[in-house]
């Protein structure tokens, strides 16, 4: 996803964007949260819905190709075929892929006390984005990639087993999840 | 009396013949020998006349046509001129460019222009079978005519009937209108351009003067391609014999790779920048995980790229927490994987960590 963009905005700014983000998702998540539903997904903002959600995304993503640079070796092109593949989301997808993120995000602040929706810290590779805060060590949840990256692999390996692990592990870094269990 | 009356005229019709003959015994009676003689000679030279002016009219044709086969047959070897010093003039250029050019692109100017020419020559080939066949074939053809009714003429003897004369006149003058027809449905169209082939001809001359023209125009382009080529092709060829090198250097010299850890990171930086032709990005900022901050050489589609230039790298504890940090990031989903490259070695403890953490490696 093209975040880039939003290196350049102050905190203010940024303010902003997560505001317009939030208002903007919870609408269109709560709009497609019936035909979750129909589709047998109970689309709740639990944690254990958050995996059968994404699962229920990804399958309507579809990636497309994109041409490789021209200026890169061989074997190269091909390491980054086998990891990857020289692929992209097309557009409707990336619109799935920001509901899917704040699916993930507001599961996580609606369960976990202490998380809270925020922008990324200024001295970080997240910086100005929409991320989750609250979790130990500082870290901080991106909320969008992290999604984006749990369906690649969902697609890939036809498997939510990795979802399932990722989702485990933030838990773990959650604050308040020992309370929550 | 109608008996006799019956009788006579019974008689009457024999008599009536017989002065019929005689009225014609009494005609030639009338002219003398001399006279037939005479009649017989004025007959004679009017045939004799008639002969000489059929065959007056026939070599005058024959010299029309000749005349313009010659006309025809030179326009053609004019053409033919021009089309064989345009192809010869293709052919040069064509020669020309290969000789400077090595590279594909001069290769196919080359092919095209060959194509041309060959097309040009096959062009004029068939021209020439065109005109052949359509022009000289029936100009020949009514010749023959020609010499085959001057031929019966010849063999007339000077009193033989006119209409031999007649006949072989009309065989002559048939000869000619069938040369004339095919003159005017080939050589003489042809001659005057109407026919298409005729044009087609002139433009064969065109054509292969303007490929010519164009392909000298193409020559100096083409060199400085060829030119540029063959020295980025040398470049090409240089840097690849170094970077060839480079890997089997063991220990490297110190004015290529330097021994300083931080200089070395940075060179298998530069390096790992050069093997991904400056794909991707390099974060200014980290990623943060629980054990701190963690830079990577190379981001791209959210996989991980990592450039390790020491020696044999070993599994140090930097080495260790850098292999965790990773192995947190593709385990909370921040990174979709991460593949490390070594460039002068690495120990079998660091690829086994890497591989008990699901992090991908290359080894030069």
């Amino acid at each position: 996803m093209g975040w880039e963009l939003l290196d350049s905005l102050t905190t203010e700014e940024a303010q902003i964007v997560l505001r317009n983000f939030l208002e903007v998702e919870e609408k269109a998540v709560r709009e497609m949260v019936p035909a979750a539903t129909r589709d047998g997904i109970k689309a709740d903002f639990s944690i254990a819905s958050i995996a059968p959600m994404l699962v229920w995304i990804a399958g309507q993503l579809k990636q497309v190709p994109i041409e490789p640079p021209s200026d890169i070796p061989d074997w190269i092109r091909k390491e980054h075929e086998k990891n990857c593949g020289w692929m992209e989301f097309d557009e409707p997808s990336k619109v799935l892929i920001f509901r899917a993120g704040y699916y993930l995000g507001e599961a996580f602040v609606r369960n976990l006390r202490g998380l809270a929706w925020g922008t990324g810290h200024p001295d970080y590779a997240d910086k100005n984005r929409p991320v989750v805060t609250g979790f130990t060590a500082g870290m901080e949840m991106a909320a969008t990639t992290i999604a984006e990256n749990m369906m690649w692999r969902i697609n890939r390996t036809k498997s939510d087993e990795h979802a399932k692990k990722a989702i485990a592990h933030w838990l773990s870094k959650a604050p308040g999840y020992a309370d929550s269990r | 009396m109608v008996s006799r009356g019956h009788t006579d005229s019974l008689l009457t019709k024999p008599r009536r013949q017989c002065i019929a003959v005689t009225a014609f015994a009494g005609g030639a009676g009338r002219y003398g020998a001399a006279e037939i003689a005479q009649a017989q000679a004025d007959a004679a030279q009017q045939i004799k006349q008639a002969l000489t002016n059929a065959q007056t009219q026939d070599q005058q044709l024959n010299q029309q046509a000749l005349d313009q086969l010659a006309g025809a047959q030179q326009q053609v070897s004019t053409m033919q001129s021009n089309l064989q010093a345009g192809i010869a003039q293709s052919m040069q250029a064509v020669q020309s460019i290969q000789s400077t050019g090595q590279q594909e692109v001069t290769s196919d100017i080359a092919a095209l222009a060959k194509a041309n020419a060959n097309r040009n020559a096959n062009w004029a080939t068939d021209a020439n079978n065109l005109i052949e066949q359509a022009l000289v074939h029936p100009l020949q053809e009514g010749l023959n005519y020609v010499t085959m009714g001057a031929g019966f003429l010849a063999l007339i003897p000077g009193l033989e009937p006119l209409m031999v004369v007649a006949g072989a006149a009309s065989l002559a003058n048939a000869g000619i209108s069938a040369l004339e027809g095919s003159y005017m449905s080939a050589g003489m169209y042809a001659v005057t351009g109407v026919i298409p082939f005729a044009g087609k001809i002139a433009d064969i001359g065109e054509m292969a003067d303007g490929a010519a023209a164009a392909l000298n125009e193409a020559a100096p382009a083409a060199e400085v391609v060829a030119s540029d080529a063959g020295q980025v092709e040398s470049q090409v060829l240089a840097a690849d014999g170094v970077a060839a090198k480079l890997p089997e250097a063991s220990p490297p010299p110190m004015a290529i790779v330097p021994r300083g850890a931080r200089q070395l990171g940075r060179w298998g930086e530069v390096r790992l920048s050069q093997e991904l032709g400056g794909l991707g990005i390099k974060p200014s900022s980290p990623l943060i995980t629980s054990d701190g901050a963690r830079y990577f050489d190379r981001l791209i589609g959210n996989w991980a790229y990592e450039a390790k230039a020491g020696i044999n790298v070993g599994l140090t504890t930097a080495i260790q927490r850098q292999v965790l940090k990773d192995a947190e990031l593709i385990a909370i989903d921040r990174i979709k994987g991460a593949t490390w490259y070594f460039f002068q070695g690495v120990q079998q403890q660091v690829l086994d960590l890497l591989d008990q953490n699901g992090i991908q490696y290359v080894v030069y």
